[in-house]
């Protein structure tokens, strides 16, 4: 078989591969600090309690299933692999779907539209307002569309039940399904519209069971984040380096493009500290601690990573809280509890300590972390041999109070 | 056997909990009986800490576990001192409602005898028996309120205003802040624990104060604030407020204090809900005094505030103490007397008196007491005061009181018990705690934590802080959707101000 063979034979499976690594690469290495942004601002747990609280609202179980995805996203690698699969996935089931509407299609332009969806999902990815909820509703409402019977009457059955369990599952990203209904299936206008009217009904009836505004129920209660609270891109790639410890790029990037942001100022001041490349005397003197650094998300974060080395773990843990506190859907955050393991250890309160590890425990990510620091938090003692903590815990023991604001 | 074995090798290898696994464990745990049991002398420690409390008939059961996590399944045998028993055996003794109900009416007046068997690394252990007094004095009380709300700084995600059965474990939505775009809302406060009179507050974009399912304007350009702490009348017609202009600021290295609340000024006066007034008198607002916590006395008679002299801040903030003061009160006039007692002075005892909370027998005032300053949920020194009207006599109510802060009380229609909260678990999450209060000798009982289904893993999980709870005598028909909808739109009711004095 000649090159020309192979690829009139699997051009659609080498479009799609192609495409696979075309969004590998753009979030491996375009865009990565918005996945740890993402990942930094929830707190996924193995526990009923957790998935029982999602699936009080519609859309649940995307949220659910949207934030199992994220917490991989801690590896740049694995969040890369994870949009990859996704919007593969996208692209196939669309594809599959033209396919069953239209078997005889086979030139190259209809195949091309497939991916028109997936596009569309990895565009609105890129905004950080939008979390990993509508994507994995969409993915899932194409799957539905795709179940739906080809026999007339079990397929309008099967709608039927599919709208309301559906939206109360996914979400209004089942409109798709209702559109799909209305477009494609038989000649009775007014039996193709009933779905779109089912879905309205579905919506306003759930905002008696939920306690969120109706606006916000019918854009999907956890489609969108109003707050403006996820940073600038700026803001998360220093918040990536500074938690990746990756000093050196920080430094560099900063020495090339400078920045506006207080708290990547403050950062940078703080890691050249560490890399010897200046004193803590010049820390000190160009430090800022205004409360503008922490504006926001990654902001507070790296502030948070800035006092610490410095002996303010007061400050350290405000700032780790307050950005624990400004998610915009109320989530908490696994990344912010860690840091609060610490300040709480340092301050001398083991038992909230003790209650975030708790917590963390029941994380896949974190929960060998939490193992390793509740035998410290146990053992007192062992944070004594432990050079940092110890230092930490020296300088506010016997530090000078301040107040702040 | 092999069943749960199999189940904790997966959980164990796979880290992951399922509901199948936990239904495994427990229903394997439920057939687990104590066998060659060891005597222990001592009392076992357990979550929560239910030894030697009182607990008033109706009460939901007293869930507890084993506070050392290593113990896999507790055995536990109730015994009235009058008639009947209980058994519970599992991870944690979960006692069935009912027949817990049906236990403590036939021993009103007696005691409980728990009779602990746990096991612990596959040996089983018998402590000495807890005992439980169940009072004869009624609580007369479907439930409580509360907020919850994360023990934040700045900024704060999901909170929200709740009422609890405390018959049961159920807890139902008063208002959550979710409805109003994550907006702040605040100081619930029903009428005697009546729950048809409330008020709360929204701060925000949808800002408002919501008395009795009217929406009012947050602020009155007059009085150059908004309405902050309340206390109802109990004639029903006036509400006392405070209006406090509110700072905070953060310690870098004092221990066990994260932030310090101050107001630069504060104010009291009287709300008129019939007429939409503001009743201002120049006595409760002294332009350098700092005016606060206002209370009516149970007679409606009296007005109790706390006012301190305004210092100089925020490098002075520590020097701000507030008194204990009451002022006549004319119901038919709405009209304020012309002089203050002060009752408790800052001068004398070198404290801070905040939330003064009249007894409804009118017998005794509670309040929280502080070094200085009034928001005494960060002040781990706070303690919860008792002043005797007869006798004029104060005292730091250390049956209840812990190391860390004790504050936010109110008692019940009776007066025979309270409800305060208290961070003394673990210093930071406000847990609500109750006690049994003894009319003939002034005593209180040891307090027992609010109880919940799986104390331990609700209280390990919850994120949340109780905060401003009062009994509540019913539960009330909330309708928050329509409160959000009201509160999204722009519909208030302003406010007037007036002088009845004519100052």
């Amino acid at each position: 078989m000649n090159a020309k063979t192979i690829i009139g034979t699997y051009w659609r499976w080498m479009l799609t591969t192609v495409f696979a690594v075309a969004v590998f690469s753009f979030w491996m290495f375009e865009l990565p600090f918005l996945m740890a942004a993402r990942e930094q601002v929830q707190l996924f747990l193995w526990n009923s309690d957790y998935l029982m609280e999602r699936l009080a609202v519609p859309g649940g179980l995307a949220q659910y299933l949207g934030e199992f995805i994220v917490q991989f996203f801690v590896k740049n690698v694995y969040g890369a692999l994870w949009y990859a699969v996704l919007f593969v996935a996208v692209q196939l089931l669309t594809w599959m779907l033209m396919r069953s509407k239209q078997r005889t299609a086979k030139s190259s332009w209809v195949y091309l539209l497939s991916f028109i969806p997936s596009v569309i999902l990895w565009y609105l990815a890129c905004n950080p307002k939008i979390p990993m909820t509508p994507i994995v509703a969409v993915l899932l409402t194409l799957v539905l569309m795709n179940l739906l019977p080809k026999h007339q009457k079990a397929c309008w059955i099967a709608a039927f039940a599919m709208i309301p369990i559906g939206y109360w599952l996914l979400g209004p990203a089942v409109v798709l399904l209702a559109l799909y209904l209305l477009f494609t299936r038989g000649s009775n206008v007014m039996l193709r519209i009933t779905p779109l009217i089912l879905l309205v009904f579905c919506v306003v009836g759930s905002s008696w069971l939920t306690p969120y505004p109706l606006k916000q129920i019918a854009r999907g209660v956890n489609y969108y984040w109003e707050k403006e609270t996820m940073g600038t891109f700026e803001e998360m790639e220093y918040d990536m380096l500074m938690r990746q410890q990756r000093w050196d790029e920080m430094i560099e990037k900063y020495h090339q493009k400078g920045s506006e942001s207080l708290s990547v100022n403050n950062a940078v001041l703080i890691v050249m500290w560490q890399q010897k490349r200046i004193d803590q005397q010049e820390v000190m003197r160009r430090i800022n601690l205004d409360q503008r650094a922490l504006k926001n998300i990654p902001s507070a974060f790296l502030m948070s990573e800035v006092c610490m080395p410095l002996g303010m773990t007061n400050m350290s843990q405000r700032a780790a809280f307050e950005a624990m506190e400004a998610i915009p859907n109320y989530n908490k955050s696994a990344r912010a509890l860690q840091q609060l393991v610490q300040t709480n250890m340092i301050t001398g309160n083991p038992k909230v300590a003790l209650k975030y590890l708790s917590l963390l425990e029941q994380t896949t990510f974190y929960r060998g972390w939490a193992r390793k620091m509740k035998n410290m938090v146990k053992q007192p003692e062992l944070m004594k041999q432990h050079p940092h903590f110890h230092q930490l815990k020296e300088i506010y023991d016997h530090g000078e109070d301040m107040l702040f604001y | 056997m092999i069943m749960v074995r199999i189940c904790y090798f997966i959980n164990k290898v796979s880290g992951v909990r399922c509901w199948l696994l936990f239904a495994c464990l427990c229903i394997a745990a439920c057939s687990k009986k104590p066998t060659n049991v060891s005597k222990v002398e001592a009392l076992p420690e357990i979550y929560p800490d239910y030894t030697g409390v009182t607990i008033p008939v109706g009460l939901a059961p007293l869930d507890f576990a084993m506070a050392d996590e290593d113990f896999t399944t507790i055995d536990v045998e109730v015994k009235g001192s009058k008639v009947g028993s209980l058994h519970a055996n599992g991870a944690y003794a979960d006692f069935d409602i009912d027949a817990w109900h049906q236990l403590l009416e036939q021993n009103k007046g007696g005691v409980l005898t728990f009779t602990v068997c746990a096991e612990k690394n596959g040996q089983w252990l018998q402590y000495r028996d807890i005992i439980v007094q169940v009072s004869a004095d009624a609580l007369e009380e479907w439930g409580v309120t509360y907020r919850r709300i994360p023990p934040s700084y700045e900024l704060y995600s999901q909170m929200g205003l709740y009422q609890r059965n405390l018959g049961t474990f159920e807890e139902t939505e008063l208002f959550q802040n979710t409805r109003v775009d994550g907006n702040c809302v605040n100081c619930h406060t029903t009428n005697r624990t009546n729950p048809d009179q409330y008020v709360f507050h929204v701060r925000g974009e949808h800002g408002a104060t919501v008395i009795s399912g009217e929406i009012l304007m947050a602020k009155n350009d007059t009085l150059g604030g908004s309405m902050v702490y309340p206390y109802w009348h109990p004639g029903g017609r006036y509400c006392a407020f405070s209006t406090n202009k509110t700072s905070q600021m953060f310690h870098s290295n004092m221990k066990n204090k994260r932030i310090e609340v101050y107001d630069s000024s504060s104010d009291v006066f009287v709300y008129d809900t019939q007429t939409h007034t503001i009743l201002r008198d120049t006595l409760v607002m002294k332009v350098f005094g700092a005016e606060n916590t206002p209370a009516f006395s149970p007679d409606g008679k009296w007005l109790y505030f706390t006012t301190a002299k305004r210092q100089v801040y925020p490098t002075d903030y520590d020097k701000e103490m507030y008194s204990l003061c009451r002022v006549s009160f004319n119901e038919q006039t709405g009209r304020l007397g012309e002089h203050v007692d002060t009752l408790i002075n800052t001068l004398e005892t070198g404290k801070s008196v905040s939330w003064p909370r009249p007894s409804y027998d009118g017998r005794y005032v509670m309040y929280t007491q502080t070094d200085y300053g009034y928001f005494s949920i960060w002040h781990p020194e706070a303690d919860l005061w008792l002043l005797d009207l007869e006798t004029g006599e104060t005292r730091s109510i250390d049956e209840v009181n812990s190391a860390l802060s004790d504050s936010f009380h109110n008692w019940n229609t009776n007066s025979s018990w309270f409800l305060f909260t208290s961070r003394s678990e673990d210093g930071l999450y406000t847990r609500l705690y109750f006690s049994h209060f003894d009319k003939q000798t002034g005593k209180a009982t040891k307090p027992f934590l609010l109880p919940q289904r799986n104390p331990r893993h609700y209280y390990q999980q919850s994120m949340y802080s109780y905060n401003t709870p009062d009994f509540a005598s019913r539960v009330l028909d909330a309708h928050p959707r329509e409160t959000a909808t009201g509160l999204l739109g722009k519909n208030r009711v302003a406010t007037q101000t007036k002088d009845p004095k004519g100052n």
